[in-house]
């Protein structure tokens, strides 16, 4: 608070937008709109914080990656625009969440994952140094060599199935997926 | 010696250093009017492999004579150069604290040779002795390893007892028809058993031996590696400008991990080994005392050679450190600048640099394998050559020879004396091995505890001042600094920034502006006159608060390898995710992160390289914001991104610096030209000062000249 006056006593204080936009709706062409007034435009939602505060801190952005409005807790909203918001940001962050895992090899410079997801199985690639992320929301991220992080989200809870399909070396070693 | 002289011609009483035998050891001695009444002008020629330096009467003319006339070379002109602004400051009749420039010589240019001999001139046992310091903490582990390795050395014994009873009291009798078998073999087997359960006992023991002292030496490796880590974030900026980055992660990787076999092995089998060797000597003795006398005699011969040995290895081992040390410098220097050497396709040039240090190492590690592959067998020979002159000595007697060598001797006990003559060797073999370990251990900890013996250059005084809250006045009052202690980079120099100013700091490379802000971040102390913040000597103040109150913007922004949320909350982790993004919004940061796919939660790698160089900046900007400091550093803070962003990083600053005590270093006049007042530095002083305008009004001025110059590159391109 005392920063963020600090800040607003610098001449910052219309770059921050603390209110809530007038209202959000979701229209037929399927996307997010903001209504101010008379003033309409098409929206994206984005996480700015997508691991550490991923139902807060959104920003909407217009087609050309302009922010038309910052939300930084839903709950400032009106129930629908609260709702059109949930599923634009549904749509926008769709990540697989791995509930078990199969198996896991290694090969040279590359790790091969065989996991199952809530969408089915799935098999994927991870550079041999990029370990699972541990992400402030709980439970590990992992991203495949695509760059393609369909996101793996690997639950808290599964931790231990990491661990033991990848052999004691990972944990004692310390740089198993709770380190790194 | 010419210091001395040319004090004596002035009159100086800096030089006089025997002073120091009757008075308290205080060389500082002040200089001032005298001189002024002296001389008038000195002037300061640079040739071609000497300088001149003349020093003018009163009467200075085209044809008089100067007073003093001295020619010297280049390695002492780091020395004049202190004389010469001495002087200087004296004809302006300032008072100038000299220090003993001999000393300072010897401290700043010859350290690292200093370093290098202190390495091998510590007392090996001190060191290890406190290497061994650090198992304190686990006694219990270590008295546990010892009792197993105790029990294993007693065990040992008992082999070659057993098969000396079995030979002359069952397989003898009953060979020469004394005794039947059937009435011994009870006796025989209970004898087999007892050497199978004692191998049985040694190797349950060494598993315990085993687990308990590898952990034990990976544990204290731990300890070691972050007591080193901690104590470097202790130090001051000064320690890290004169150490090799290479140096320094060899000593908290592989040097802390080399202690490790010494830790896990060596200090248990060492111990042992020399327990061994005495009981063994006892045992042989008794069995007989001529023979025994034998395998003993040559032991101080032995250990006298693995001595002397032992300190060659050791002057080896350091050299090789020294190579292989260079080997890290290398890569730590070639791999972060990987684009430039690839830019300007040196990557052969930098293979063959690597190369030429790898053989180095490699010829270096290979000398010490050649010493002591060929030292060991000869050493073993010697030992072995023992055995043989006891086959010689005992051969008459088994026969049943009554000779002048002693009694006959029964097969039995020249099997039992055989056995632990063979295990007689074993300690003398460990005690080498554990010399060459032994060295490695020490010379690696030689290295480890002069970090730690390091200690930092910038202390707090017992009872610090805590200015709450910090107004941002600051004073320079004649302030002199020097980094290795022999050349001033500032000379005296004198201001006072009210709270609120903005200060721009110009001037051509090297003349010292970036040496101020790192005095008024408390980096380094100032040598001469003192920096007093809201009034009081800066000295005097709590570090680390006075810190958190002095935010910093450089020109090559460092961001750790982590998110952006974690490099924008770096100097406050307790800020909320509202305050992160409205500093990243002040820094125009805030756009920047929502582009990204993980938002502020995006991992920019290593130094950031992820991101671009604007990119970096804003965000080092935010952490600024978010510090929220009193004093505010801008070191070229824009000088390396296009315009555009240039224009964004700009409009950051503008809202950034609103408040606040700021220092902002620019070599592009247009970023400061906002400023409340420029200063500008040259050759360690301010030669010009006051606002823009002012200061282009000034005829034939530095800051004038700057400006033209910049206007007209700008109108060229």
């Amino acid at each position: 608070m005392q920063l963020r006056q600090s800040i607003e006593s610098i001449g910052c204080k219309a770059k921050v937008r603390p209110g809530p936009p007038r209202s959000l709706q979701r229209r037929a062409d399927g996307r997010l709109w903001l209504v101010e007034g008379v003033r309409e435009y098409a929206v994206h939602p984005v996480r700015c914080f997508p691991w550490s505060a991923p139902d807060h801190h959104v920003s909407l952005r217009d087609d050309e990656r302009r922010e038309r409005a910052y939300i930084a807790d839903p709950a400032e909203l009106d129930v629908d625009s609260r709702r059109a918001l949930e599923q634009g940001l549904q749509d926008a962050g769709l990540i697989l969440s791995v509930t078990a895992i199969e198996a896991i090899e290694e090969d040279y410079e590359i790790r091969c994952w065989n996991v199952q997801t809530r969408c089915g199985p799935r098999s994927f690639q991870t550079r041999l140094e990029t370990w699972p992320r541990p992400v402030p929301g709980g439970g590990l991220l992992l991203e495949d060599v695509a760059g393609d992080s369909s996101g793996s989200r690997i639950p808290s809870s599964s931790m231990h199935a990491v661990a033991s399909c990848s052999g004691p070396t990972w944990i004692d070693r310390g740089q198993g997926p709770v380190h790194r | 010696m010419f210091r001395r002289a040319l004090a004596g011609k002035l009159g100086l009483a800096a030089a006089a250093k025997p002073s120091c035998a009757k008075a308290p050891c205080d060389h500082r001695r002040r200089v001032g009017p005298s001189i002024a009444r002296l001389h008038r002008e000195i002037s300061h020629h640079t040739g071609l492999s000497s300088h001149t330096l003349r020093l003018h009467g009163r009467e200075a003319s085209p044809h008089a004579r100067p007073l003093l006339v001295v020619r010297y070379t280049r390695r002492q002109q780091h020395v004049m150069d202190n004389l010469v602004f001495v002087l200087e400051q004296a004809l302006q009749e300032r008072e100038v604290e000299l220090g003993d420039a001999d000393t300072r010589y010897t401290t700043g240019v010859a350290r690292p040779i200093r370093e290098a001999q202190a390495l091998v001139s510590t007392h090996r046992l001190a060191v290890l002795w406190r290497l061994l310091s650090y198992l304190k903490p686990y006694r219990r582990r270590v008295l546990s390893g010892l009792a197993a390795a105790s029990v294993i050395t007693l065990r040992s014994l008992v082999p070659p007892y057993l098969s000396g009873y079995l030979v002359d009291r069952v397989v003898g009798p009953v060979q020469a028809g004394e005794l039947e078998a059937a009435q011994v073999s009870t006796v025989a087997w209970l004898a087999v058993l007892g050497i199978g359960l004692s191998y049985l006992l040694r190797q349950a023991c060494q598993w315990v031996r085993l687990r308990l002292m590898t952990v034990l030496g990976e544990l204290v490796a731990r300890d070691l590696r972050d007591a080193l880590y901690r104590h470097l974030h202790s130090l001051s900026l000064g320690f890290f400008a004169c150490k090799k980055t290479g140096s320094l992660i060899t000593r908290v990787s592989s040097d802390t991990d080399r202690l490790w076999e010494f830790l896990a092995l060596g200090v248990v089998d060492l111990s042992l080994a020399l327990i061994l060797l005495i009981g063994l000597g006892g045992v042989l003795v008794h069995l007989d005392w001529r023979l025994g006398l034998v395998m003993i005699a040559p032991l101080p011969l032995v250990f006298t050679a693995i001595h002397l040995h032992g300190r060659h290895m050791e002057r080896l081992f350091l050299r090789a450190w020294w190579r292989s040390s260079s080997l890290t410098d290398v890569l730590s220097d070639t791999i972060p600048g990987m684009r430039v050497v690839q830019a300007f396709d040196q990557g052969g040039r930098e293979v063959e640099r690597f190369g030429e240090r790898n053989r180095g190492a490699c010829d270096e590690f290979n000398r010490i394998h050649a010493s002591w592959t060929t030292f060991w067998p000869l050493l073993m020979f010697v030992v072995q050559g023992s055995v043989v002159a006891i086959w010689v000595l005992a051969l008459p007697r088994l026969l049943g020879h009554d000779s002048v060598l002693g009694p006959p001797l029964s097969a039995g006990t020249f099997v039992s004396f055989l056995l632990y003559t063979t295990m007689f060797t074993a300690p003398v073999e460990i005690v080498g091995q554990m010399s060459r370990i032994m060295n490695r251990a020490t010379s690696s900890a030689h290295r480890v505890f002069e970090v730690l013996d390091s200690r930092p250059q910038i202390t707090e005084i017992d009872d610090p001042v805590r200015l709450e809250p910090v107004q941002g006045r600051i004073e320079f009052r004649d302030v002199s600094f020097g980094y290795d202690g022999v050349r001033q980079v500032l000379r005296g120099v004198s201001f006072i920034v009210q709270p609120g100013e903005m200060i721009g700091l110009v001037g051509p490379s090297g003349g010292g502006k970036s040496t101020i802000v790192s005095l008024i971040s408390r980096f380094y102390d100032v040598q001469g006159g003192c920096i007093k913040v809201d009034g009081v000597d800066l000295r005097q103040l709590e570090l680390g608060h006075y810190r958190r109150q002095v935010g910093m913007v450089l020109q090559d922004p460092y961001l750790f390898h982590g998110s952006i949320l974690d490099n924008i909350r770096y100097g406050m982790e307790g800020a909320s995710l509202d305050e992160v993004v409205a500093a990243a919004r002040v820094a125009n940061a805030h756009d920047i992160s929502c582009k990204l796919r993980h938002g502020y939660d995006t991992v920019v790698g290593e130094r950031g390289h992820t991101l671009s160089g604007g990119e970096r900046q804003r965000i080092s900007t935010a952490r600024a914001v978010l510090e929220d400091p009193r004093i505010l550093i801008l070191d070229e803070a824009t000088s390396a991104v296009d315009t555009e962003t240039e224009y964004e990083i700009q409009q950051a600053m503008d809202r950034l610096v609103k408040g606040r005590t700021v220092f902002a270093i620019a070599h592009r006049l247009s970023t400061v030209r906002r400023a409340t007042r420029l200063l500008v530095i040259e050759d360690g002083r301010i030669t010009e000062s006051g606002p823009h305008r002012e200061l282009l009004m000034i005829e034939g001025g530095t800051y004038r000249r700057l400006h033209e110059l910049q206007h007209s590159l700008h109108e060229a391109n």
